[in-house]
């Protein structure tokens, strides 16, 4: 797999298209976008590329059935078309999802939850008659292989970055705000997620049934910040570089510990699958218009389904479950509480959200199990604990912990982006940049660094 | 120029990476045959600028090369000297140095690009041939430099360890056998007629006591130091045997760099500190010191290398401690699925380099003991239960080292 965060991506591939992509004139930048973009997935996934061109041709196919000119009625042979669409696009998703999580034989291919979701909201959008222009085939495959989302998203919508009236313009200001929000993105993935990564390995090598609960909570705080410093870190670079590219930059993290009330988080937090959900799932199925029976069951469906989409062990179900029941007592039974006293929600989201995460993580029930009882030990006592361990390990990892923290607050965020073009700011991130490329070459010339024993 | 200036006004940021990227490209490439020649470099995957950074962690500085010259013409003065009075003997020595560096880059090489078997066997048939020659040649030099020394005895890796004849009927040889779990076998272990030199010369303590197997308490451990990585780390924090011993350990330290840097020192009262190895064998004798290293090496060197450094460090031991019983702790292997998924860090090598300093192990002062049955399964894998990485005993798991400690004690036998 191709990372952003690989020196050959900073290095080798990312500069060389780039320099491709600004010298070819702008009408036959799609086909360069494209060309790379197959490239670099096949650099990631081999031969799956070609799986990815395949589903990438049908769809466009089946695309141009399914779109209708004329706006007034959906035609018989569109709807054939988006249902054979969909059958196509959601079962080899569900199959391979299955296949992979029941074998060692099939591996899920690099990307696939985000490409086919991105596959089936082009259909769904062309057959409710979003899309108004009828898609070309280069604008069609450009937007389902693009490299900066191919392998993890965010999850662009055809219509809100640019493909709806081709508005795509490369400019200088977007070039360094791209580039800006590339090297912020690369310094909370290398230099904060992958230092709390450590942390958490180190918990798993003691063995939940001998930390203390200090240490226990400060393995959920830590594993929060660190998929956030990740994910957010991912999804910043990938904004960056599409920003470069002439793409409209796509928000998919909206400070969400800074959330009130979970639901409220789930608006901010990937947020490109959470509307994905909410325009393909949730609505369709009657949202919370149809009386609050429907309402839970609807919300039920739509986190089961957000669960499985991340996994198909039986951690993810739960995980997606408690979501689910935290979403409806929240939404039924302390709604008003919360709108009252914005605080609960706070605590709700500062104190659930981790235990949450610890759920996502842990994909051995019996090592969840032990994990909860360690987080609260009047349900059992621990093995060999060592009551040290807490101060042990903050005392390294406080820095990276205090960061992330600081930088869950909106505040200093915006203060960073406020004076991009500032030049200490210009010179954090250079530093920024080539500490986090230290970082990697370190890691890259010795691949045991994480396991230095 | 009024281009440039646009450039950096539009494109500040971007001016800044590329004009901070280019010196350090400079130097990488032009150090990439000079400083740099004993890093990897393969241009189309990797910067230049990757060398200077993989130097500055090494402590490899740019403008190292700026002095190293005069210490070069020193160096190379030096050994015009010593030239004179080793003739072709230094020249050898240096050769077959020169060939282990190389034999070792083979290994890696060989180790990163598949795991196979096949592939994993030329490169040990490869260490084994470099052992060979170092042997040798360190043979040669101990005659060159003191002819009163008699001839350095060398037995093939297999023989028997101890010295059968001076130990009594009746008392058992003490030392345990480095398990191969079958997934060695003796013909790949010492391809043909590897020989480990076992000149233990000036290792040996007191002759004429002998010493057995056999079960201790705890107090047996009040005058042991353990020195090694992260596992000891680890058996110092969660085996029951930190309030007894001392401990001398730090996270990723390997038998390469264990004497240049400062360990973490545990002494018997359970206080702490910073201390070199040499610190630590000069703060207070010790009846026993207990040695676990080899599993940050894995990926280093060959098993020849990693033998002779391992002995470099026992010398060490027996200068500062010369009435300890030394144990030599064999390397704990690695779970199933981390050996199956690495092509250094397997069981196969952890066997063979086990063997290798169970060889060191002289059965009158020096013992070579291994923990391996008391965590592994039949086929010799680390219980995945035991091990949260794979690596690592879980803290729940330490209890079965301290077992294997306690049971396995060196007592004398009259």
């Amino acid at each position: 797999m191709v990372l952003f965060n690989s020196l050959f991506f900073l290095f080798r591939f990312f500069p060389i298209f780039l320099i491709v992509y600004f010298i070819t004139p702008a009408r036959f930048r799609e086909v360069i976008l494209f060309f790379g973009s197959i490239i670099f997935y096949a650099m990631g996934a081999g031969y799956m590329a070609l799986g990815l061109t395949v589903l990438t041709i049908i769809n466009y196919i089946l695309g141009q059935m399914v779109f209708s000119a004329d706006k007034g009625g959906v035609k018989e042979k569109n709807k054939r078309a988006f249902y054979i669409a969909i059958f196509i696009d959601a079962g080899s998703l569900i199959l391979f999802k299955v296949l992979s999580g029941l074998t060692d034989k099939v591996v899920l291919p690099l990307g696939f939850s985000f490409y086919l979701f991105k596959m089936i909201s082009y259909q769904a959008d062309l057959f409710r008659g979003e899309i108004t222009r009828r898609p070309d085939i280069i604008d069609t495959v450009v937007y389902f292989t693009m490299f900066p989302q191919v392998t993890q998203g965010p999850i662009m919508r055809w219509n809100n970055v640019g493909f709806e009236k081709r508005e795509r313009t490369v400019s200088v200001k977007a070039f360094n705000d791209g580039l800006f929000f590339f090297v912020l993105g690369l310094g909370m993935k290398v230099l904060l997620a992958d230092p709390l990564s450590t942390l958490w390995n180190e918990i798993g090598k003691i063995g939940y049934e001998s930390i203390s609960t200090p240490l226990a909570w400060m393995g959920a705080v830590c594993y929060s910040l660190r998929l956030y410093m990740d994910f957010w870190g991912y999804s910043l670079m990938a904004a960056g570089i599409g920003m470069i590219l002439g793409f409209h930059f796509v928000v998919n993290f909206i400070h969400p510990y800074w959330a009130c009330g979970i639901a409220d988080f789930y608006r901010r937090w990937h947020a490109t699958l959470g509307a994905w959900f909410r325009d393909y799932i949730y609505i369709p199925l009657g949202g919370s218009r149809k009386g609050k029976l429907r309402t839970v069951l609807n919300l039920l469906v739509v986190w089961v389904l957000t669960g499985l989409w991340h996994g198909i062990t039986p951690n993810f179900l739960i995980w997606g479950g408690v979501l689910a029941v935290l979403i409806i007592w929240e939404k039924f039974v302390v709604g008003g509480l919360i709108s009252r006293f914005p605080i609960i929600g706070h605590l709700h989201v500062w104190l659930l959200i981790p235990l949450t995460w610890v759920i996502f993580a842990i994909t051995d029930l019996k090592d969840l199990l032990i994990y909860f009882e360690r987080l609260f030990p009047f349900f059992g006592s621990g093995i060999n604990v060592n009551t040290g361990d807490f101060m042990k390990q903050a005392m390294v990892y406080w820095p990276f912990l205090l960061v992330s923290l600081l930088l869950c607050t909106p505040h200093w965020y915006r203060l960073i982006v406020k004076n991009r073009r500032k030049m200490p700011v210009i010179l954090i991130l250079t530093a920024v940049f080539w500490i986090s490329v230290y970082r990697i070459v370190i890691s890259a010339s010795n691949p045991f660094m994480y396991f230095s024993f | 120029m009024r281009f440039l200036q646009m450039l950096w006004k539009k494109y500040t940021l971007l001016c800044i990476l590329a004009l901070t990227s280019l010196p350090l490209t400079i130097l990488g490439w032009t150090g990439r045959s000079g400083l740099y020649s004993g890093y990897e470099f393969t241009p189309l995957t990797q910067p230049g600028l990757t060398l200077v950074m993989e130097g500055i962690h090494d402590g490899v500085y740019p403008w190292g090369d700026m002095f190293k010259p005069k210490e070069e013409e020193a160096e190379k003065g030096a050994a015009e000297d010593s030239a004179a009075l080793l003739t072709s003997e230094g020249a050898a020595e240096e050769a077959v140095s020169a060939q282990s560096e190389s034999e070792t880059g083979t290994e890696q090489t060989a180790a990163a690009s598949t795991a196979s078997a096949g592939a994993a066997s030329t490169a040990s048939a490869g260490a084994g041939t470099t052992a060979k020659a170092s042997a040798q040649s360190t043979t040669q030099y101990s005659e060159a430099e003191d002819a009163e020394v008699e001839k350095v005895e060398t037995i093939p890796a297999n023989a028997v360890h101890g010295d059968p004849d001076t130990i009594p009927d009746g008392v058992c040889n003490p030392v345990m056998q480095a398990e191969d779990y079958d997934v060695v076998n003796v013909a790949f272990l010492s391809p043909d007629d590897t020989e480990y030199n076992t000149d233990t010369e000036g290792i040996f303590a007191k002759n004429g006591i002998y010493f057995m197997l056999g079960p201790v308490d705890e107090t047996y451990f009040a005058d042991a130091l353990f020195i090694g990585d992260s596992r000891t780390v680890g058996l110092c924090e969660y085996g029951s045997l930190k309030e007894n011993a001392a401990f001398l350990a730090k996270e990723s330290v390997n038998v390469y760099n264990v004497l240049d840097k400062e360990l973490w020192f545990t002494d018997h009262d359970g206080e702490g500190w910073d201390y070199t190895v040499e610190e630590a064998l000069k703060y207070e004798t010790y009846g026993k010191v207990y040695v676990a290293l080899g599993v940050n090496e894995l990926g280093i060197g060959t098993t020849y290398m990693y033998y002779e450094k391992y002995r470099e460090l026992l010398e060490l031991i027996r200068e500062y401690q010369p009435d300890a019983l030394i144990y030599i702790q064999g390397i704990m292997h690695v779970s199933e699925n981390k050996s199956r998924s690495d092509s250094c860090r397997n069981n196969t090598v952890i066997c063979q380099r086990n063997y290798a300093i169970s060889t060191l192990a002289n059965g009158r002062d020096i013992y070579y003991i291994d923990m391996n049955p008391y965590v592994c399964n039949a086929n010799g894998d680390l219980i995945e239960d035991l091990s949260g990485d794979g690596i690592h005993l879980k803290a729940s798991a330490y209890e079965r080292w301290d077992r294997s400690l306690m049971e396995n004690a060196i007592v004398i036998g009259e």
